[in-house]
């Protein structure tokens, strides 16, 4: 699985620390999902996805898609 | 989310009872020195009434010094407190790194015990054991501990 997380916090401009604290994990943690060492639980991942004004689809997508 | 672990406010004082008895355990196994006081040897309930040599013939109290199981219990159950206490800053990622330290543990030791009891005999094997009783234990707050600090540079 692959995410967009990076660019698409770029394009809102919001920071690492920034959007843990939006999200309520560590800055460590947005960095291990945005490194594909951790995939999101669907929680995370919804709450990623209404910060950064985006689907889930957009977020995250499948190796082969 | 609802993770079932206990407070934050556990962990350093359960880490300071899990490490020390852990390296005093360790000591006393490496070394000749021995912790056996007279004043900790108490008359106990022999619950379990075995036909056994080294606690005795059917007896219903028994003499033996608590220093070990004291030792022992410090050490198990600092160990689960240490373990699964909150981080200051738990979240998800905590949650799975606690997890996977968890699996690793188990592996790691099951694996070692099964070799071992294949081919390790005799008292040598009983010792094994032993420290098997609670290297699942410190394994697996080790190996979490590493993990976090790891997760936080």
């Amino acid at each position: 699985m692959k995410n967009n997380i990076r660019v698409n916090r770029a394009t809102n401009k919001i920071s690492q620390d920034d959007l843990a604290k939006l999200v309520g994990v560590s800055r460590q943690t947005i960095n291990a999902i945005e490194n594909n060492k951790y995939y999101p639980s669907l929680e995370l991942g919804l709450k990623l996805s209404k910060i950064l004004n985006c689907s889930v689809n957009e977020l995250f997508s499948l190796d082969d898609e | 989310m609802n993770n079932h672990l206990l407070s934050t406010r556990w962990l350093i004082p359960s880490g300071i009872v899990f490490y020390s008895s852990t390296i005093i355990g360790i000591l006393l196994m490496t070394s000749t020195i021995t912790l056996d006081t007279v004043i900790l040897e108490v008359s106990i309930p022999n619950l379990f009434k075995l036909d056994d040599p080294l606690v005795g013939h059917n007896q219903t109290w028994i003499k033996n010094n608590w220093m070990d199981e004291i030792l022992g219990f410090l050490l198990s159950f600092s160990g689960l407190i240490h373990g699964f206490s909150a981080e200051s800053d738990e979240d998800e990622y905590a949650n799975f790194l606690r997890f996977q330290a968890l699996k690793w543990s188990l592996v790691i030791n099951y694996s070692l015990l099964t070799l071992v009891s294949l081919f390790v005999y005799g008292f040598a094997y009983w010792q094994v054991i032993l420290i098997s009783m609670y290297s699942v234990l410190v394994t697996f707050v080790v190996w979490f501990r590493i993990s976090i600090i790891r997760h936080r540079r």
